[in-house]
């Protein structure tokens, strides 16, 4: 940097560069002693210093997530070959919890959210959809936007329907061809209506999000942020499986990683890894070869076109259902192979136009194809048997949604799965992407986390462990801090825990909170404080106990542990079989922070072993609903044990 | 009598943009100054500063955090990044900001959105993608094909330009008040 001599107008934005660097840490040795000789020399470049050093933080935890979604607009606008970062990330949780969708914004750093929406009606947190929150008003604008959008649509479509398919594809082809202003009846109203969509950006939804399993994304900016979603939106995926639903019916699971664009709403554009579209017959328009033919030259030139037969563009080839089951997979090369499970599909290269004839097959059920450039252009072939045998890495189902946990009284979920946390309906940022290990935690102390392991309770199992090799913990703390208000937990004369844990040896914490209230306020709950296997509470240090030897501490066996705490009264169940009962004050006081894995803040009776999941309920689970818990997590971490599912949200 | 706990909590959770931002003015790293912030606030709640009022609080609760801020900068084994003297000097200005209201800090904020609104869509853009998306200058970068060096100059000057329309804002309501 070149230093602009104090008194230009220039050095405003020269210093201001230097303290825009010293809070990346992004200053070097030279600039370091820059800064501070400024800030020594001149009071006014102090006052500016602190104003930009509040300002950064009012932006990156306050002002800039309001203008996110519309930057993203404008930018792309600007650049439309760049890949605008979204809104914050909002994460589905998982198929785990069913039915019963709840949103998690998963953010890195101090960066503020939208509130998320749960479906139990929340009393705090305004919903992502309300006019409240910073992007409700819009969503609420587009959603309308998109009723009448569909209602014009609809009364288009009768038009479309008795103007034969080849008028709209000429048309707009024409009109792709010649940039120009739009004819008459339905192509100029299609033009028209492009010309006005383009101008508004305002984008129909097309489909919505019906299922995410371990999503993982390659870019961040790609994250879905809600569930319905537009037309050209586009996904990145670096692991996982997400779900695509149609407005048309038609679905699509995307595999990590893989990089999708929903470009319409019959279709998309596969630009790299693995789909499997399943289209109902009957979806589609039938349409002739001639006008299929147009069709492709017109996707070829305009992606976004909208089309009726569900189409999956690649950078090879177009995959047109013909009602059906497809799995689609582009590598690196863009080559496609095009597998068919059920029904019918035509794969047809996209190229040269004068090989459109010989470059398209029609595929039947168990038959495939690969599109694949060489010399020539294109080339279609079919595929070997051994080729074929690719086709069972497709995935054509979602895996089963296992039963929803009962969200109301839901105070507190730990879910390590889907990294997400959950405080009173809202989600709150506790585990975030950070770093080589992908983790990052709050913690009691500094210098020792406990670990986050990707496979603490198995494959795809994680869990948090803790070694105690110093005093750690976990604590929530911060949770509250950056969610604006102090989250007490306010357990008082009823509530319920669970835990899954691993456990070796005695005295060893759950979790515990030590905020001291109007009445007994620290609590602990943990395992072999007054005896071996024992699952004990204390409630201001009087501990309880409970039947012995029913928890394994072996620091192998996962298990759940639990409690029920209604008006003085104890229940105790490892893995649903009661252990024990203890009776203690007829109500505590136990206000944030907790701590997990550790007993108090100064670090006693540490946990040695993992938990994989924690929930806590202001309310006394019935059985029905501890049942529904129960059955939830012996069904995820595969634990046994005397839980009977019951219908209830499974 | 100090002041309760739980009040304590509150004070602390209700500073935390002003600390933070200090934090992060002495640690020069965001991530860290997320770490020292959550330092502090465990060490808040384990001494319970035995304080009569809030103003108390927060020269308690800002001598905390230059003292976490500059253990973790040596932790990190790296030298101070600003002088302790210029932190002396410093001090004033943050005292400014802690002897603010919270309706003047609320109406800051307003400003500052504002102000978001009248910068240009680029400007606002940096500004989100590296404040609000935690996104390195490098990668900003990277993705818009820019040096690294037009991105930190670009952000500065939606700095400056973010400046100079709170500081006219405020001049028009010190006009309007009088």
């Amino acid at each position: 940097m070149n230093k602009p001599p104090a008194n230009a107008p220039e050095h405003d934005e020269f210093f201001a560069e230097l303290v825009v660097r010293h809070l990346a840490g992004d200053l070097d040795d030279a600039g370091r002693e820059q800064l501070n000789a400024l800030l020594e020399k001149y009071p006014e470049k102090r006052r500016a210093f602190v104003e930009i050093c509040f300002r950064a933080r009012l932006i990156a935890a306050k002002v800039g997530v309001e203008f996110a979604g519309e930057a993203e607009k404008e930018f792309s606008e600007v650049m439309p070959d760049i890949t605008p970062p979204s809104m914050p990330p909002i994460v589905q949780t998982s198929p785990q919890i069913g039915e019963k969708l709840v949103w998690n914004i998963d953010l890195p750093g101090e960066k503020p959210r939208p509130k998320v929406v749960i479906e139990t009606s929340p009393p705090r947190p305004i919903p992502w959809y309300s006019v409240n929150s910073p992007i409700g008003l819009r969503l609420i604008a587009h959603s309308i936007s998109a009723i009448l959008l569909l209602i014009g649509l609809g009364i288009a479509s009768v038009v479309y329907v008795n103007h034969n398919y080849e008028i709209a594809g000429q048309a707009a082809t024409s009109e792709e061809d010649s940039g120009g202003g739009g004819g008459g009846g339905f192509s100029g109203a299609l033009a028209t209506a492009e010309k006005a969509k383009a101008k508004k950006e305002e984008t129909p939804f097309v489909g919505h999000i019906s299922g995410m399993v371990d999503c993982r994304w390659a870019d961040p900016a790609l994250k879905p942020i809600a569930p319905p979603i537009r037309q050209g939106t586009k996904f990145a995926l670096e692991s996982g499986l997400m779900e695509i639903t149609y407005t048309t019916g038609a679905k699509v699971i995307l595999q990590g990683p893989c990089t999708y664009e929903v470009e319409s709403p019959s279709g998309g554009y596969l630009a790299l890894g693995k789909l499997t579209a399943k289209v109902a017959s009957g979806q589609g328009l039938a349409t002739s070869a001639k006008s299929q033919a147009n069709l492709k030259s017109a996707i070829s030139k305009s992606p976004n076109l909208q089309i009726s037969k569900f189409t999956v563009r690649t950078p090879t080839a177009l995959i047109i259902d013909l009602g059906t089951e497809f799995g689609v997979e582009v590598d690196e090369s863009g080559a496609t192979a095009s597998y068919v499970f059920n029904g019918m599909v035509k794969i047809a290269t996209l190229g040269n136009e004068s090989q459109v004839k010989e470059n398209e097959l029609i595929l039947r059920a168990s038959q495939s194809a690969r599109a694949e450039r060489d010399e020539g252009g294109v080339r279609l072939r079919l595929l070997t048997d051994s080729e074929e045998k690719l086709a069972a890495q497709f995935v054509r189902r979602m895996p089963k949604a296992l039963p929803a946990v009962p969200l109301a009284g839901l105070a507190l979920w730990l879910d390590l799965s889907p990294r997400q946390m959950i405080l009173d309906g809202r989600e709150v940022r506790w585990v975030v992407d950070r770093g080589p290990e992908g983790r990052r935690l709050y913690t009691h102390y500094i210098e020792a986390r406990p670990q986050y392991d990707a496979a603490a309770f198995g494959r795809d199992l994680p869990g948090l462990r803790f070694t105690n090799t110093g005093k750690r913990g976990l604590s929530n703390l911060q949770l509250m801090a950056v969610e604006g208000e102090p989250e007490p937990l306010n357990l008082t004369d009823r509530f319920h825990f669970f835990a899954v844990a691993k456990v070796t040896g005695q005295k060893q914490t759950i979790l515990s909170s030590n905020m001291q209230g109007p009445g007994p306020g620290a609590i602990a709950w943990g395992v072999g404080f007054r005896g071996p296997g024992t699952l004990d509470f204390h409630d201001n240090h009087n501990w309880l106990g409970s039947e012995p030897n029913r928890v394994a501490s072996d620091g192998d066996t996962a298990q759940i542990l639990e409690t029920r705490f209604e008006r003085g009264r104890y229940e105790f169940f490892v893995n649903g079989v009661s252990a024990g009962t203890a009776q203690g004050a007829a109500s505590i006081e136990v206000l944030a922070p907790f701590y997990f894995g550790i007993h108090g803040m100064m670090g006693d009776d540490p946990l040695v072993g993992a938990l994989g999941e924690v929930l806590i309920y202001r309310t006394a689970l019935s059985n029905d609903d501890r049942n529904v818990v129960g059955a939830y997590l012996q069904t995820k971490f595969g634990l046994s044990g005397e839980y009977r599912p019951t219908d209830k949200g499974g | 009598m100090g002041l309760e706990p739980a009040k304590i909590v509150q004070e602390l959770i209700a500073e935390r943009d002003r600390l933070f931002s200090y934090i992060w003015a002495i640690v020069g790293d965001i991530h860290l100054a997320e770490d020292v912030f959550q330092e502090v606030s465990l060490l808040v709640v384990e001494k319970n500063p035995n304080v009569d009022d809030v103003s108390q609080l927060r020269v308690w609760f800002r001598r905390a955090a230059r003292l976490k801020a500059l253990e973790a900068v040596r932790r990190k084994k790296r030298g101070p990044l600003l002088n302790e003297s210029v932190l002396d000097k410093l001090e004033e200005c943050w005292s400014d900001y802690d002897a603010a209201p919270d309706s003047e800090l609320n109406e800051l904020l307003d400003m500052l959105r504002d102000c978001m609104r009248l910068l240009t869509p680029y400007s606002r853009r940096l500004l989100v993608m590296h404040y609000t998306h935690g996104l390195r200058s490098s990668e900003i970068a990277r993705r818009l094909k820019l040096k690294v060096e037009t991105v930190y100059q670009a952000i500065a000057r939606a700095h400056r330009s973010l400046s100079e329309c709170i500081k006219a804002k405020l001049a028009a309501k010190e006009r309007a008040d009088e």
